[in-house]
């Protein structure tokens, strides 16, 4: 039901189906419950498997057709520094210390897909929808690169792209044209690992795998091994698994919908407005009740 | 950041318009000064219609801005503005005609059917009212907009909306009410 609050859409359509479906968007997710999703698909990753060969940031810009970025020697092996609209995938790199000596981690950056999408939930025309295995999909002929989903993604994601004019990121290799999901493929970057650090399937065995890998990392001494993704935003369509707390990986211990407590913000909005306009109403009535006091007071002392 | 002066100067432009009509309002109920209420909507109407050529311009495909009027969607503030600046801009419009409309009855009552005064005193009444709750949230919707995020300080606080309301008001009230009230 989650998913069917952001609007989903069959990944491919007819031609003469795509504009009515496209205005019909809001309509559809306003009476969401008429869809009912297929299994859920994920993405996990091991923290603990990856190598930071990159071989993934390479699949996904070969399949996505992108191009190489030019960089800058910023002394350390990670590059590009960012995630941009041409890089959907990077391996972040950490540098830190654990019982006194140096240890080097690795984490994935890309898009999360999450269940409850702030992305897609701030996006004015409905462009950002999932599709039935629950992956977040930017419609690139309806977005309008409004940059809202670039200030919404708590995982700071999706980039403008100044030269198409559209917001882009990670589509988990749905996007039309390269769709490989719909081929029955999985997504470059799981296709490209060596280590099977990255593995595509249904969401409910990989975390039962995830599990069962965290436990391993706990019982060899990994006490602050965490399965990233299981309930974070309504659950993530990419897992992580990491032999410490998500904050030394570089993510957000708890992420926050954008759209949460919106009704407060809109509140504080309105309650100042009645506020400014009841002041002065408020000022001018009591100076009135002042003055009609000196007044009266006046009068008492011309009498006497 | 995303957006960039653009946008800036929009928040700026339509805090200033919004004020105005909002100070504006007061000033004209209180005191019955009319003309510096009119002042106001013929200010702010370029005002906002300024804005939103900004914020046309700063889409990354500006000639795509009309997927945004064939879409409603409560929970993303930016479609609400949207809905928001055409309501306010079309009841500012409309309040522009409705003040020529009254200025001729006033001056050739012996052209129009009797009772059409009161009746046309009674359409610029509601659209003076509307176009105040509507001035409000054009203020503070942006307020919403911006607090509506992932940025740390922003989506921490619903206190966003405050100032952006508080500060137009203060820099339009300087000017206005100064000698007035």
């Amino acid at each position: 039901m989650l998913v069917c609050q952001l609007g989903t859409v069959p990944t491919s359509l007819p031609p003469m189906l795509v504009m009515p479906t496209r205005l019909s968007r809001g309509i559809r997710h306003y009476c969401a419950k008429i869809h009912v999703p297929k299994m859920d698909k994920a993405i996990l990753y091991d923290g603990t498997k990856c190598t930071a060969c990159r071989g993934c940031q390479v699949a996904c810009k070969s399949w996505n057709e992108h191009k190489a970025e030019e960089t800058e020697n910023r002394g350390t092996y990670e590059n590009p520094p960012e995630l941009s609209p041409e890089t959907w995938v990077k391996i972040r790199f950490m540098e830190t210390e654990r019982n006194n000596k140096f240890a080097w981690l690795f984490a994935r950056r890309a898009c999360m897909h999450c269940t409850n999408a702030s992305c897609a939930k701030v996006c004015p025309t409905f462009a950002i929808l999932k599709t039935d295995e629950g992956f977040v999909h930017i419609d690139q002929e309806w977005c309008i690169g409004c940059g809202y989903c670039v200030q919404a993604c708590p995982f700071n994601v999706p980039h403008k792209d100044e030269h198409i004019g559209t917001a882009r990121k990670c589509t988990a290799c749905t996007s039309v044209g390269l769709n490989r999901q719909a081929e029955g493929l999985e997504p470059a970057c799981v296709k490209t690992c060596p280590t099977d650090a990255l593995i595509c399937g249904d969401r409910d065995q990989l975390l039962a795998d995830g599990r069962n890998r965290v436990t391993e990392l706990k019982a060899k001494g990994y006490s602050n091994a965490y399965l990233y993704g299981e309930n974070e935003l309504g659950g993530l369509h990419v897992l992580y698994v990491l032999d410490d707390s998500p904050s030394v990986y570089g993510l957000p211990e708890s992420p926050q919908l954008a759209t949460s407590y919106q009704k407060s913000k809109w509140l504080a909005g309105i309650a100042t407005a009645g506020a400014l306009a009841a002041i002065p109403f408020y000022l001018l009535l009591k100076r009135k009740e002042q003055l009609a006091e000196q007044e009266l007071k006046r009068k008492g002392s011309d009498i006497k | 950041m995303t957006w960039g002066l653009p946008i800036w100067i929009y928040l700026f432009v339509a805090g200033m318009a919004g004020g105005a009509y909002f100070v504006g309002f007061l000033a004209y109920r209180f005191t019955g000064n009319k003309q510096l209420f009119q002042l106001a909507v013929y200010l702010g109407f370029p005002l906002i219609a300024a804005g939103v050529i900004l914020l046309i311009l700063d889409l990354g495909s500006p000639l795509r801005f009309w997927h945004l009027l064939v879409q409603f969607r409560i929970g993303s503030p930016m479609s609400i503005g949207t809905w928001i600046l055409i309501g306010w801009s079309v009841v500012a419009f409309a309040m522009m005609v409705v003040w020529v409309i009254e200025g001729d009855v006033g001056r050739n009552p012996e052209l129009y059917p009797a009772g059409r005064g009161r009746r046309v005193r009674l359409v610029s009444r509601a659209l003076t009212w509307a176009g105040l709750i509507l001035s409000v949230f054009v203020m503070s919707y942006t307020g919403v907009l911006l607090a509506v995020s992932s940025r740390p300080l922003w989506a921490a606080t619903p206190l966003v909306p405050v100032p952006r309301l508080c500060l137009p008001l203060l820099k339009n009230c300087q000017p206005k009410l100064g000698g007035q009230l």
